[in-house]
């Protein structure tokens, strides 16, 4: 079992098997090697690991991601679907949503932080731009000339 | 690029700037182009970044014959009502235009796209400088990522901004902006109306030095009727199309 301590000091015991979804903390495991000392996460808050724990504890059994996968997504090889247990478990609010995937991107794990990234990239999609920078608390920084411009661009003409 | 830190941290406060990116990343091409309007940084990261490594590499570019007739397949909508047993799969395989001449994208130069064929033996680059003696049919295809599912899709009858040859090194330029302007604009009905007429309706005669660089090939309509358009087996086939 491993020890993990949040950033509001809660602590966490989880199976190793569970807590190595996280590379961070399975390079930290492997590092001290057998110890009961616990891992701090000083990035992560109690209620955010929780919901990172519920992940991992679900997934626990999946092959970790290879090289090979990663490459593979450089070259745009990637889905917009997520897995139906996926898409439930990430069905919270944007703020929660937020946290969990700089929480992934910190515990360094790569397949919740893409289940968050499409998450995301679903929540933009038929949004208007106002609507998106609303959303993401955005200030528009274009000059309404430019605006106007790139707008123009993304609009259809017949004679192209 | 690197996307800035401090200006994606100023515009979206919650993810740093690696984490906006990716999630431009996981949106499709059509959408990540419509994004562009939403910041200075999200235009900049689609078109320093994403156009570059994901959007450029799925476009490639068919110089055809005039009057080469354009086999028209059904789309896969259409063929699910005929057949609802249909493969799928196979049939979207099926679906691909196996046209030869084609040219791949091999790098951005500043505001222009080159493109080099994407066999080049010294017997194609023969066939294809005899081709561009006369008006061609170009065709842009853009393998796109929609829905989960990757597929290439064919733009006919478009004006591809600035499109040269240069027939020493048989490289294509042209202006990559505008022509993704064409095609992650275009409305899917506009296309496959496009797609699927018999004639060419823009046809393009390459300019230029014979000999060296090209110059900026010319665009002009095709008249109707113009061409007796017709269809050989080797129109279909994966190793002539001329």
């Amino acid at each position: 079992m491993v020890n993990l301590v949040t950033s509001d000091n809660e602590s966490f015991t989880v199976e190793k098997a569970v807590a190595s979804r996280s590379v961070l903390i399975k390079n930290m495991l492997e590092d001290v090697g057998e110890s009961d000392q616990p891992i701090p996460l000083p990035n992560v808050t109690a209620s955010v690991l929780k919901k990172v724990l519920e992940y991992c504890d679900h997934h626990k059994n999946e092959p970790m991601p290879t090289s090979e996968d990663l490459a593979a997504e450089d070259t745009r090889k990637r889905t917009t679907d997520i897995g139906e247990w996926d898409q439930k478990f990430i069905q919270v609010d944007q703020e929660m949503l937020f946290e969990i995937i700089l929480a992934a991107n910190y515990l360094d794990i790569k397949p919740l932080l893409d289940v968050g990234c499409k998450t995301v990239a679903n929540m933009i999609k038929g949004k208007t731009p106002e609507e998106i920078r609303k959303l993401f608390n955005i200030v528009n920084d274009f000059t309404p000339e430019e605006e106007a411009q790139i707008k123009k661009e993304n609009e259809w003409a017949e004679d192209r | 690029m690197s996307c800035s830190t401090s200006t994606l941290l100023a515009v979206c406060p919650r993810l740093p700037d690696e984490l906006c990116c990716m999630v431009l990343r996981e949106m499709s091409p059509s959408d990540a182009w419509a994004c562009r309007v939403v910041c200075k940084t999200w235009n900049l990261y689609v078109l320093r970044v994403l156009t570059r490594s994901a959007f450029l590499p799925l476009v490639s570019v068919f110089i055809r014959r005039a009057e080469s007739w354009i086999f028209y397949q059904p789309t896969v909508a259409e063929k699910d009502d005929e057949d609802e047993d249909g493969d799928e799969e196979s049939y979207r395989a099926a679906q691909c235009y196996h046209f030869g001449n084609e040219f791949s994208f091999s790098r951005v130069d500043g505001a222009m796209a080159v493109f080099s064929p994407a066999r080049p033996t010294a017997s194609q680059n023969r066939e294809l400088l005899w081709r561009l003696e006369d008006e061609v049919q170009v065709i842009v295809q853009f393998g796109a990522l929609e829905r989960g599912k990757s597929y290439p899709r064919c733009f006919r009858h478009i004006r591809i901004p600035s499109l040269s040859i240069d027939r020493r090194s048989m490289e294509l330029s042209l202006q990559w902006r505008p022509l993704l302007d064409i095609v992650l604009v275009m409305p899917e009905d506009v296309r496959v109306e496009r797609d699927t007429s018999l004639r060419p309706s823009i046809l393009w005669i390459p300019g230029g030095d014979r000999e060296g660089e090209g110059s900026e090939g010319e665009w002009v309509e095709s008249k109707e009727d113009e061409f007796d358009c017709y269809a050989t087996d080797s129109d279909a086939s994966t190793e002539l199309d001329w």
